[in-house]
C-alpha cells in the first residue's frame, strides 16, 4: 500500500463514515418528516429523475455525447414493465430487470450508428430516435393502446412485499437510486470512467493513448439506457400509468437541464440539479406558465457564465471552459484546409476555436 | 395505382418542399458558418410568422406586415446569436448547443405567453381557387407557394453568390482568423448570417402558415425540417439545401399518400437516420478529410 492510499485510507475513511451514517439516517427518517402526501409524492418524483439525470450525465457530462433521446429509453422501460407485468403476469423484478435490459438493448443498437457519425449528427440521431418512438407509442394501438395509454399499472411487488403506499415505495425507490449512484461512482472513478473521460476530452488523442474509443462511447450508452429503463419501470409503477406525451422531446431536454445545472461531470451535482427541477415548480406552482422560459434562460445563462454547473469543478470544469480545446488547438494548429467554393462543401466534424493570439482584439478596427 | 393521385401528391409534396427548401437554406447559412446547431432557427420562425398573423389581424396590408415579421425575425435571430451563441463561441461544442435549445425554450415560452397555445388558421392572403388541369386538380396556393418560395430562394442565392457581403459570409465560413486577416468583420457578418436566416425563416414560416396552420410547435418541427433537409442535401451546400428541402417534402407526401400518415415522421427521421450513417456527406456535400 502506498503511501498515498494509506492516507486516502485511515484518514479520510472516518469522516466519510460519519457523513455516509449521517446521510443514511437522514434518508432513512425523512419520511417521518413529509407533512403529507403531496410532498411525498413530489420526493419520490425526485428519486426516481436522480437515475435519469446520472444517466445522461454519463452520456454528456462524462463522455461528451449531447444525447436528447433519453426519454425514449425512459419510455421504452416503462412500457416494457407496464406490459411485462400487466399482460403477461410477471412479477415486478422481472418486469424491472427486463425494462433496464430492454432499453439497454435499443441503446446499443442505436449506439452503433451513433459511432459512425459526428458529435452534431449523433444529437440529431437520437433526437431522431426518441421522435420515432414517439411516433411508434403514439400510433402502435395494439401494443400502447396509443394515446390513451396503459392505465392501472400495479405498484411494485416483491414476492409477499407489496409497496403499495408512498412510505414503501419510497424506501424501495431510494435504494435503487442509491444503487444507480453507486454504480455511477465505482463506474466513474475506474479506469473505464477515465478512458471515457479521455474520450470527452480528444478522441484521437484518446485513441492513440490506446483506449478503444467506439467501444467506450457504446459503453457509456449501455449503462446509461440502461438506468434509463430502469427508471421507466419506477415511474410506471409510481404512476400507475404509462402513457406517450410523458415521453416525448421535452422530457429528454429535462434530462440534460438537471445534469447540466448539477454540473456536467459531477455525480452529486445530478442529484442536485434532479432535486431542484423536479421541486422546484412544485414549490413555484404559479409560475408554472413561465417554467420552459425559466428552464431555457437558465441553460443560457448557465452555459455562458458557469458552463460547469453548480457543482462541477476540476477536470470537467477545465474541459467545458474550453481551456484543453484552446491549448490542443495550439498545439496542433488544427485548420480548415478546405479551399473549393462554399457550394458543395462539406466540413465533416469540429472546427477548432481560434488561436487566442487572433480572437483577442477585432484586428479590422 | 391511379396516375392523377401520385401527381397530386407530387404536387402537394413539391408545394411542401418548396417551403422547407426556403427554411433550410437560410438555417444551412447559419449552421455552415458557425458549425453550431441552431436549435433555435424554428423557434424564430414561428415567432416571425406569429408577428406577421398579429400584423395582419391588425389590418396592415399584407407586404409591409410580411415584411416587417420577416426583418422582426432577422433581427430575433441576431438578438439570439448575441445573448446565446456569442458568450459561448470558443466553448467545446456541447456548450453553445444546449445554449441554443436554452434559447429555443425561451422564445418558445414567450410567444406561447403571448399567442397561446390553440393551432390557429392563418388569414388568406391570395384569393385562393382551384385549377384544373386536365384531370389534375390543384390549389393555386400551391402554385403561388412554389413560385414564391423558389423565387426567394434564388434570392438569397443570389446574395450569397454575387455580393461583396456573400462573399464575405462565404469567407467567414470557411475560415474565421484568416477572414479577420483579411480585414473582414468576422461578427458583423455573422451577425448578417443570422439576420437573413431569421428573415428568409419568416418568409418560409409565412409560406408554412398560408399552407397548413400556424402554432407554437411549428418551430421545433421547423428546425428538424430544416436540418433533415440540410443532411439530405448536404451541409454547407445552398443548391443541396434547396434539393434536400424539396425532397423531403415529396419524400413526405408519398409516404402519407402511400405508406401511413401517422408514421410519415417516423419514417422521414428513420430515412434520415440512414443517411446519416452510409452518406454523411449528403446528396451535393463532398467528403474532406479531416486534418488533424
Amino acid at each position: 500500500m502506498s503511501f498515498m492510499t494509506a492516507r486516502r485510507f485511515f484518514i479520510s475513511q472516518p469522516k466519510h463514515l460519519l457523513a455516509y451514517g449521517l446521510g443514511v439516517a437522514i434518508l432513512l427518517a425523512l419520511p417521518e418528516f413529509i407533512p403529507n402526501e403531496y410532498v411525498f409524492r413530489v420526493v419520490i418524483a425526485v428519486i426516481i429523475d436522480i437515475p435519469l439525470a446520472l444517466a445522461q450525465n454519463l452520456i454528456t457530462g462524462f463522455t461528451g455525447m449531447l444525447t436528447l433521446g433519453q426519454a425514449a429509453f425512459y419510455g421504452i422501460g416503462a412500457y416494457t414493465s407496464a406490459l411485462l407485468v400487466m399482460r403477461m403476469g410477471a412479477p415486478w423484478p422481472v418486469a424491472f430487470l427486463a425494462a433496464g435490459f430492454v432499453a439497454c438493448v435499443f441503446g446499443i443498437l442505436l449506439g452503433f450508428p451513433c459511432l459512425r457519425v459526428g458529435s452534431d449528427y449523433l444529437t440529431l440521431m437520437t433526437i431522431g430516435f426518441g421522435e420515432i418512438f414517439h411516433i411508434v407509442a403514439l400510433n402502435w394501438m395494439d401494443l400502447t393502446r396509443g394515446p390513451m395509454g396503459l392505465p392501472g399499472v400495479p405498484p411494485p411487488r416483491i414476492g409477499p412485499l407489496v409497496f403499495n403506499t408512498s412510505q414503501r415505495q419510497y424506501y424501495l425507490y431510494l435504494v435503487i437510486a442509491i444503487l444507480c449512484y453507486l454504480f455511477m461512482h465505482r463506474l466513474t472513478r475506474s479506469h473505464v470512467g477515465r478512458a471515457l473521460i479521455a474520450v470527452r476530452e480528444d478522441e484521437i488523442a484518446a485513441s492513440t493513448m490506446g483506449i478503444n474509443v467506439a467501444r467506450y462511447k457504446l459503453l457509456a450508452f449501455a449503462f446509461g439506457t440502461l438506468w434509463a429503463g430502469f427508471s421507466g419501470s419506477l415511474l410506471a409503477h409510481f404512476l400507475a400509468f404509462v402513457g406517450p406525451m410523458t415521453f416525448s422531446l421535452n422530457e429528454s431536454l429535462f434530462h440534460m437541464q438537471m445534469a447540466i445545472l448539477g454540473g456536467l461531470g459531477s455525480l452529486p451535482g445530478s442529484v442536485l440539479g434532479a432535486a431542484i427541477l423536479v421541486s422546484l415548480p412544485q414549490i413555484f406552482q404559479p409560475l408554472y406558465e413561465y417554467r420552459m422560459l425559466l428552464n431555457g434562460g437558465l441553460m443560457v445563462i448557465l452555459m455562458a457564465w458557469r458552463p460547469q454547473g453548480i457543482m462541477g469543478t476540476s477536470a470537467a470544469a477545465k474541459s467545458a471552459k474550453g481551456h484543453f480545446f484552446k491549448q490542443l488547438g495550439r498545439l496542433f494548429g488544427r485548420e480548415e484546409t478546405d479551399s473549393t467554393e462554399s457550394s458543395g462543401r462539406f466540413k465533416p466534424s469540429t472546427r477548432q476555436p481560434p488561436s487566442e493570439e487572433l480572437s483577442d482584439g477585432p484586428i479590422e478596427g | 395505382m391511379d396516375v392523377n393521385y401520385i401527381v397530386k401528391q407530387l404536387l402537394n409534396g413539391l408545394a411542401a418542399g418548396s417551403i422547407y427548401a426556403l427554411v433550410a437554406v437560410g438555417y444551412n447559412m447559419v449552421y455552415g458558418i458557425l458549425e453550431l446547431i441552431n436549435f433555435a432557427h424554428g423557434d424564430i420562425y414561428m415567432f416571425g410568422t406569429f408577428i406577421a398573423l398579429s400584423l395582419l389581424i391588425g389590418c396592415i396590408p399584407v407586404i409591409p406586415a410580411v415584411l416587417l415579421a420577416c426583418v422582426a425575425g432577422g433581427l430575433i435571430g441576431i438578438l439570439v446569436e448575441r445573448v446565446a451563441y456569442r458568450p459561448v463561441r470558443d466553448a467545446p461544442r456541447v456548450v453553445p448547443m444546449i445554449s441554443a435549445v436554452g434559447a429555443a425554450l425561451v422564445l418558445r415560452n414567450v410567444a406561447q405567453l403571448i399567442w397561446g397555445t390553440e393551432t390557429m388558421p392563418f388569414p388568406e392572403m391570395f384569393p385562393t381557387r382551384m385549377v384544373q388541369v386536365g384531370e389534375i386538380q390543384f390549389s393555386s396556393l400551391q402554385v403561388i407557394i412554389l413560385v414564391l418560395a423558389l423565387s426567394l430562394t434564388g434570392l438569397f442565392a443570389l446574395i450569397v453568390r454575387k455580393t461583396k457581403l456573400g462573399k464575405a459570409t462565404r469567407s467567414v465560413a470557411q475560415d474565421i482568423p484568416a477572414s479577420r486577416l483579411m480585414g473582414i468583420e468576422v461578427n458583423r457578418i455573422i451577425q448578417f448570417v443570422y439576420f437573413a436566416g431569421g428573415f428568409f425563416g419568416v418568409a418560409g414560416g409565412v409560406l408554412f402558415s398560408m399552407y397548413y396552420a400556424v402554432w407554437i410547435g411549428m418551430g421545433f418541427l421547423g428546425t428538424m425540417k430544416a436540418w433533415i433537409a440540410c443532411i439530405i442535401g448536404g451541409i454547407g451546400s445552398l443548391q443541396g439545401a434547396f434539393v434536400g428541402g424539396l425532397l423531403l417534402g415529396v419524400t413526405e407526401a408519398l409516404i402519407s399518400g402511400f405508406i401511413s400518415s401517422a408514421y410519415r415522421d417516423a419514417i422521414s427521421y428513420a430515412i434520415v437516420m440512414a443517411m446519416l450513417v452510409f452518406r454523411p456527406m449528403g446528396i451535393f456535400g463532398r467528403q474532406v478529410a479531416e486534418k488533424v
